[in-house]
């Protein structure tokens, strides 16, 4: 069953339907119980008068095989009871005329069992029905015309009074009946209940569904309700509230990135566009087709650059990029990123102060991942420069429990207090005319953060306005 | 007519002041927004296509100096910035027109016509002068129902004389109108310039319908 509602109902109604018997059989023993005790208590009271009798006698009774009136009248009372009695050696002396000359089976074992004066209930069958006898043992009786001198005294006789059984049955299936009636009208009461209680019990969880159900991709600021939660359900809606706190942030995160980069590229297009568009609008000589569809290459090459780093950054934001880890040595990283960029140091005339250290500098990392760390901030230093400027790189092995260090520092502007947090924001630019004749993307430094955090390692900032910038990467140990 | 580019992408701003040259436009550029508003104090414009990420001063701080200066310049502003807030807030600020990029380049020319139509109170892009009509959209001209070819610095002048209504318009106000800053006002090739203008204008008819006031300059009247 797929319901939580219906398979707490029907759990709730196997229980309940499993007490209900349980009690309509206690009820049922108890009243048959009771009922047994009531007749057994009848039949016995019609013993007393003669078993007084023949208590109190001698142990020897004669008996004629019919009862005197006196004693049919102590016996059944004027009822229909049945009677009989049996002498020691279980010969049927005398039964009442209602047995019809037929006789009522002796209870098993009679004559070991039973004392004097003892009663035991048993339930016999004659003639198809079901009778209750009691059987007590007496003195020894004998028949009429029996020599006493052959009286065995240590036996004794037996007494028995019977009646039919049909009334109390009557009376057992009538409470059957009622209890039948009781049951079923309670099973169908507490299954409407528990079907109401249960829909009443799960209406929080139904709501929380609605809630859900409305917040969509425009609607991920909302929260479901924490507060006037049943205990048990609060768990999911905060579970869910942090759930849809991550998506809102990534959702956020997707959405400025798209936005930043549609915006990234409306300039290279709006440069292709102008350019091809102006060239067309008059016939003009090859040499200006030719600049023109130069420039426009130009801005398509820009347009492809941006393209592959916003790849880079997606990725990286998916973290699908997985490392390379290889042990390498920093120095070497640097060295290679310091020849990479003498070209572009060369023409933003800035020189590059650069010793790698004699010893190699040992870190366990992405060789090409830390090479691209390096050169994010090498480029950055070089196009945030004045002509005549230095960018000076400096490794620190790391000693004593402390990870390597590496500082790149420039001559430039500096950084403003108020931009600097937005350093390593994607697209985040202080002077962007500056940055893109360079071929800046506005995703340099982004990247070197996530390389840097990729690797356990940390970027800080210092700078001042007039007085340059430099950044520290700290390693881990 | 003479529009001001100030842009900060050296290829856009080029792209865009050759396409609005050939359309008979006289172009001044600025690469940042400090040069920018000094041009846009220094010369009068017909209109002005302004970026706003620009270096130095932003293009709303810009057009705000200007607008607070009195200048009515029509402004066009021609930018990345494409949400609501943004174009709202240059509206705010002073702008005539907005134009997002990436954009198409005749969009641009006739929005800049549009704007410059109406800051000199002309409704639509013909205008008739006694029996000459002029197409400011299709840049031709026709007397007495024939055609008449003009060099597009010579419509920029009849364009000039057409948005001025009866005016007078003086031979400096001419000349800017035609070149921009970096060109040389000689006053030679002006006048050689309007000589050619009258003469294919008036067709030999004894009246020219280009005034010339001694002393103050010329006028379209007929």
């Amino acid at each position: 069953m797929r319901s939580l509602r219906l398979r707490l109902l029907a759990l709730f109604m196997v229980m309940e339907i499993a007490v209900i018997f349980a009690m309509a059989a206690l009820v049922y023993h108890r009243s048959e119980r009771a009922l047994f005790d009531a007749m057994d208590a009848d039949l016995a009271s019609s013993f007393h008068g003669l078993a007084t009798e023949l208590e109190e006698g001698e142990p020897v009774l004669e008996v004629t095989s019919e009862l005197s009136e006196g004693q049919r009248a102590e016996f059944g009372q004027g009822r229909d009871h049945f009677y009989q009695i049996a002498d020691g050696a279980g010969h049927v002396l005398v039964t009442s005329p209602s047995l019809h000359g037929d006789h009522i089976s002796l209870p098993e074992d009679w004559e070991d069992d039973l004392q004097i004066g003892e009663v035991v209930h048993t339930l016999e069958e004659w003639d198809d029905e079901e009778i209750r006898v009691a059987t007590l043992a007496v003195s020894p009786v004998y028949p009429v015309g029996f020599d006493l001198n052959d009286a065995d005294p240590g036996r004794v006789s037996i007494v028995q009074i019977a009646a039919e059984t049909d009334d109390l049955r009557d009376t057992l299936r009538d409470l059957v009946d009622y209890l039948t009636m009781i049951g079923g009208g309670l099973i169908l009461l507490s299954l409407l209940g528990g079907y109401a209680l249960s829909s009443w019990a799960l209406r929080p969880v139904r709501r929380l569904g609605d809630q859900v159900a409305q917040i969509t991709e425009e609607t991920l600021d909302q929260r479901l309700p924490e507060g006037g939660l049943p205990a048990e359900l609060r768990p999911l809606s905060e579970g869910f509230n942090r759930s849809l706190s991550r998506l809102e942030a990534a959702f956020e995160r997707e959405r400025r990135f798209l936005a930043d980069a549609s915006h990234e590229l409306r300039t290279p297009v709006s440069v292709a566009m102008s350019i091809q568009e102006v060239a067309l609008r008059h016939p003009r000589e090859p040499a200006r087709y030719v600049e023109a569809i130069e420039t426009s290459l130009q801005a398509s090459l820009r347009m492809k650059s941006l393209v592959e780093r916003m790849m880079a950054v997606a990725r990286e934001d998916r973290r699908q990029t997985t490392l390379n880890w290889i042990d390498t040595d920093l120095g070497e990283a640097v060295d290679a990123v310091v020849q990479f960029l003498g070209p572009l140091a060369e023409r933003c005339e800035v020189a590059i102060r650069w010793r790698r250290p004699e010893a190699p500098v040992r870190f366990r990392g992405d060789r090409m991942r830390l090479e691209e760390l390096v050169e994010n901030l090498v480029s950055n230093g070089i196009i945030h420069n004045r002509p005549g400027g230095e960018v000076r790189i400096e490794l620190l092995a790391g000693e004593n429990g402390r990870g390597h260090e590496l500082r790149v520092s420039d001559d430039g502007p500096g950084i403003a207090p108020e931009h600097i947090p937005h350093l390593f924001e994607r697209f985040y630019r202080v002077d962007r005319a500056r940055a893109r004749e360079h071929g800046g993307s506005g995703l340099g430094l982004s990247i070197a953060q996530w390389v840097a955090e990729s690797h356990g390692a940390t970027i800080e900032v210092k700078s001042q306005l007039g007085e340059g910038a430099e950044f520290r990467v700290l390693f881990p140990a | 007519m003479r529009a001001l580019i100030i842009e900060d992408e050296p290829h856009l701003r080029k792209a865009i002041a050759e396409g609005l040259r050939e359309e008979g436009y006289a172009v001044d550029t600025a690469g940042d927004g400090e040069e920018g508003l000094h041009m846009a104090q220094c010369y009068e414009h017909d209109a002005i296509v302004l970026d706003l990420m620009l270096p130095r001063l932003s293009g709303l701080d810009l057009l705000e100096a200007l607008r607070r200066e009195g200048n009515m310049t029509p402004v066009l502003i021609l930018t990345a910035k494409d949400t609501l807030e943004d174009k709202i807030e240059g509206f705010r600020r002073g702008t005539d027109d907005y134009l997002t990029k990436p954009f198409a380049f005749a969009e641009l020319v006739v929005r800049l016509a549009a704007l410059i139509r109406r800051s000199r109170g002309v409704a639509g892009h013909r205008v008739t002068v006694a029996d000459l009509e002029i197409d400011l959209d299709r840049r031709t001209m026709s007397r007495a129902g024939g055609e008449i070819d003009l060099t597009a610095t010579e419509f920029a002048m009849l364009e000039l004389f057409a948005l001025s209504g009866r005016r007078v318009i003086s031979r400096t106000e001419l000349a800017e109108h035609l070149w921009s800053h970096d060109w040389e006002k000689m006053s030679n090739v002006l006048d050689v310039h309007v000589a050619n203008l009258r003469r294919k204008i008036d067709g030999g008819r004894s009246e020219s319908l280009i005034r010339t006031l001694r002393g103050q300059g010329y006028a379209l009247r007929g």
